[in-house]
């Protein structure tokens, strides 16, 4: 029988990655529904195969096949003709408009046979909405609804096209339980009506939950479709983590949980957390920072990874906990609070709040550190400056021809060594990293590693918050693992391993 | 010693400022070419006492739109404080006192503007809309919807004459005016160039997350911005009222709009983060040149405003062109 969907020997690369490498498999039946988990680490390639089912990414080899024929799908709007539908992770909907208006938006006139007729459409929506079983009225602000009733909005507008292919990119990360049960009904008798779903998901339990069958993916490469009987949660987690890297680096001990003790004479605490709690981000987490290691945090998106080191640096309010520092009890309320008390933070967005883009390297570099760069009455001292931009440049090798230059005009590699060399003119205690490596290249990359371990071995104590396993495993002293807002395990020495690692934070 | 001299020279043809002083060069030339009246010292002293006040504000206008914000108040503040100067003078209180009342109220009336913006979180725009009417209305207020005539006859207090000199009179041939607009651009200079305030203005326009990332309190800095440019307005309205001998609830209307102008045909960014007090001394440098060239050939006024107001768009244009270059 000819499945609905068929990968055959597709590849995608971007400049530096090799997004997808030959993968080869094929998603449901064409005279029946089905629901068809899809699985992998971040950066594993689940994204951009959608994409490019999606019609926002053009294959650089082999085919994609419908229903056995050769298709292309050249952008979106092709893709809504051919029957998928996209449920995006993040909700694209206009909160000003009603239900309604957003269900037909962009195709208001096709209801009414080339003239607007909201009536038609009303009904039309009240009827999706009630194939769906939601109370949701067509005339409510979208704006005014709960985030799982606008989702049940953006599966309504899936539907109006005859969606016979329905992606959906981790649906249940903003829902509640009872919400994602919910979703889990409408799904089901959504695969009654013949749809095919595509679930894109971390979490096991809602995957044996609610598929038939499970494909993994890793690194961009195909590893295998199950089905739901056949597979269990450990084979598939040992498939997303890679067993042939555990052996690798697990050293040959068994993954096991460790208790991570108290500080004790040779290992000093300068950085105690207990009970931190930060409503509707993470709960209840607790664990030491010691002196001189690299502390690594790994998580899947939304665990709450982020949210933990932007609480630790000041930037959150609403947080309740016990936080020591140095032996001292601190609350840092905002930045210059925490960097104060010798924290410095590397943040995850580098664009967005990391560097001064339309600033100098020498205004970029100094900004932090009013201290130094300032004499009486807020005067700058332009040659202080000069000497730290000197100092950081040669000590992180910063590639630039003048201190003069933009900082938006440097490479990725050098604006992440801008904004360490930022902190540490400002001298830190504690280096929290979030992401260290995002839109890097390969050789930057280890170069921004040689240069944490470095501080480290000066004497600073870093936490590093990265969603690339690899990344973790290789340069972590030890490991904390979140899971959905929570602190689950933490590893150490031989257990640091990729499997050890995933099989917590899924 | 080379290094330096080298680094002077890539500085200067670095410049942000090239393209505009060009096009004031330009302008310069054209009417030297087109009027017989034009080009001559008396004349050039003349059009820069024609800005003076104009560009006191603009100079504090540049600090708040580098902040990423704006300000359409200050037209109103610049009324108001020479309003309130003037009625308390008339009503006999000390000449100095007057005065500083009116700065006062033009730092308050900025801080106040600040506080709304950055606690309150309204956005500039309404707040200083809103701001723009209060003060107005108030100077209405005050002075009764009069003119308030500022005179030996009306004044009776000591210190009067030092008033008038402030606004009336030359040294040499040089407008004591001028020279105060010459000093505020040469201390708001130094305070955006060489301070720690200046360049953390720069920093939160930039990026405001970056800023409070790296520990700068921006909404301190964004309330100072508006309490200088407050003062400035305040310090203008003074020296207009000085100048003139009156004042009404009329005056200074349209100053919002003009000194945010020559803020922009200076190069500053609306969105913040870029611009220099240079740029914006060369902005206001063209609007006045404009208006007193065009009068010289004896141009309608009504053109004046048409020409200006292409110089703005052209300005904006040329600006977005020239740096498509060098933008990821």
């Amino acid at each position: 029988m000819t499945p609905l969907i068929e990968f055959r020997d597709l590849g995608k690369s971007f400049p530096g990655v090799q997004a997808l490498k030959g993968v080869s498999f094929s998603i449901g039946y064409p005279d029946r529904g089905d629901v068809h988990a899809l699985v992998g680490e971040n950066g594993a390639g689940k994204s951009t195969l959608m994409n490019i089912l999606d019609g926002e990414y053009a294959p650089d080899g082999g085919k994609l096949l419908l229903e056995g024929k050769e298709t292309r799908i050249p952008n979106p709007h092709a893709a809504r003709r051919l029957g998928i539908g996209v449920v995006y992770q993040e909700l694209r909907l206009c909160p000003n408009l009603t239900v309604t208006e957003n269900i037909f938006l962009g195709r208001e006139r096709e209801a009414g046979g080339g003239k607007v007729r909201w009536g038609l459409m009303r009904n039309a929506s009240a009827a999706l909405l009630h194939r769906l079983g939601s109370p949701v009225s067509p005339d409510s602000l979208v704006r005014t609804l709960t985030v799982a009733n606008q989702q049940v909005v953006e599966i309504a507008r899936a539907l109006s096209l005859n969606t016979r292919i329905l992606i959906m990119d981790e649906p249940t990360s903003a829902l509640s339980l009872k919400e994602s049960e919910a979703l889990f009904k409408t799904i089901r008798e959504l695969r009654a009506g013949g749809v095919t779903i595509i679930y894109i998901s971390h979490r096991m339990e809602e995957i044996f939950a609610i598929a038939d069958r499970i494909s993994v993916l890793r690194d961009g490469a195909y590893h295998g479709t199950f089905d739901r009987e056949e597979a269990t949660p450990d084979r598939i987690v040992s498939l997303i983590a890679g067993r042939e890297l555990t052996s690798e680096l697990g050293s040959g001990r068994k993954a096991q949980i460790c208790v991570c003790g108290p500080a004790t004479a040779e290992k000093k605490a300068v950085l105690s957390v207990r009970n931190l709690s930060r409503p509707g981000c993470f709960e209840e987490v607790s664990f030491d920072l010691y002196e001189r290691e690299i502390l690594g945090i790994y998580g899947l998106q939304g665990a709450g990874r982020t949210e933990l080191l932007e609480t630790l640096f000041g930037l959150a309010s609403k947080w309740t906990g016990e936080v020591t520092a140095f032996g001292r009890p601190i609350r840092n309320a905002n930045a210059a609070e925490a960097i104060r008390n010798g924290f410095a933070m590397v943040p995850e967005n580098r664009r967005d709040s990391g560097i001064f883009p339309r600033m100098t390297i020498l205004e970029n570099v100094n900004s932090a550190n009013p201290k130094t760069m300032s004499g009486a009455f807020g005067v700058l001292r332009r040659n202080k400056m000069r000497e730290v931009f000197k100092d950081s440049q040669r000590s992180l090798s910063i590639k630039t021809s003048s201190e003069r230059q933009l900082v938006r005009n440097l490479s990725g590699g050098n604006q992440q060594k801008v904004v360490i060399a930022r902190w540490l003119a400002a001298g830190p205690r504690i280096l929290l990293v979030d992401e260290p490596t995002r839109g890097i290249d390969v050789g930057a990359k280890s170069e921004i590693f040689s240069i944490i371990k470095n501080l480290r071995d000066q004497g600073l104590s870093v936490i590093i918050v990265s969603s690339e396993l690899a990344e973790i495993v290789s340069e972590s002293d030890r490991v904390l693992v979140m899971r959905h807002g929570k602190l689950v395990t933490c590893l150490e020495d031989g257990d640091i391993c990729r499997e050890g690692i995933m099989r917590h934070a899924l | 010693m080379a290094e330096s001299t080298e680094r002077g020279c890539s500085r200067l043809f670095n410049l942000r400022e090239l393209g505009v002083t060009l096009a004031l060069v330009l302008i310069i030339i054209l009417f030297s070419i087109l009027s017989p009246y034009f080009f001559n010292v008396p004349n050039f002293i003349n059009i820069v006492r024609q800005v003076s006040l104009l560009g006191i504000i603009a100079m504090g206008m540049t600090m708040v739109i580098v902040c990423g914000e704006i300000d359409l108040s200050v037209g109103s503040i610049y009324g108001a404080a020479g309003i309130f100067t003037g009625v308390m003078m008339v009503s006999g209180l000390p000449v100095l006192l007057s005065v500083l009342i009116g700065l006062l109220a033009g730092v308050l009336f900025g801080v106040a503007n600040g506080l709304l913006v950055t606690f309150v979180r309204i956005p500039a725009m309404i707040v200083t809309l809103g701001m723009m009417n209060m003060a107005r209305g108030l100077a209405l207020i005050v002075s009764g919807g009069r003119v308030v005539n500022i005179s030996p006859r009306t004044v009776k207090a000591d210190g009067l004459d030092l008033f008038l000199f402030m606004g009336q009179r030359r040294i040499g041939e040089v407008p004591v005016m001028s020279i105060v607009f010459v000093i505020s651009v040469l201390v708001t200079y130094f305070l955006y160039n060489h301070t720690l305030l200046g360049f953390r203005m720069r920093a939160v326009g930039g990026s405001r997350a970056a800023a409070r990332a790296s520990g700068i309190n921006d909404k301190l800095v964004k309330i100072a911005a508006f309490g200088i440019v407050g003062l400035l307005a305040a310090i203008a309205g003074q020296l207009n009222i000085s100048f003139l001998g009156n004042v009404q609830g009329t005056t200074g209307q349209g100053m919002e709009l003009n000194s945010i102008a020559a803020v922009i045909i200076g190069g500053t960014s609306l969105s913040g983060g870029e611009g220099t007090i240079l740029g914006t001394l060369i902005g206001v440098l063209i609007m006045g040149v404009l208006n007193n060239g065009i009068v010289l050939l004896g141009v309608s006024p009504f053109w004046q405003m048409t020409i200006i107001g292409a110089v703005i768009v052209g300005a904006v244009a040329i600006d977005k062109w020239t740096r498509k270059d060098g933008q990821a």
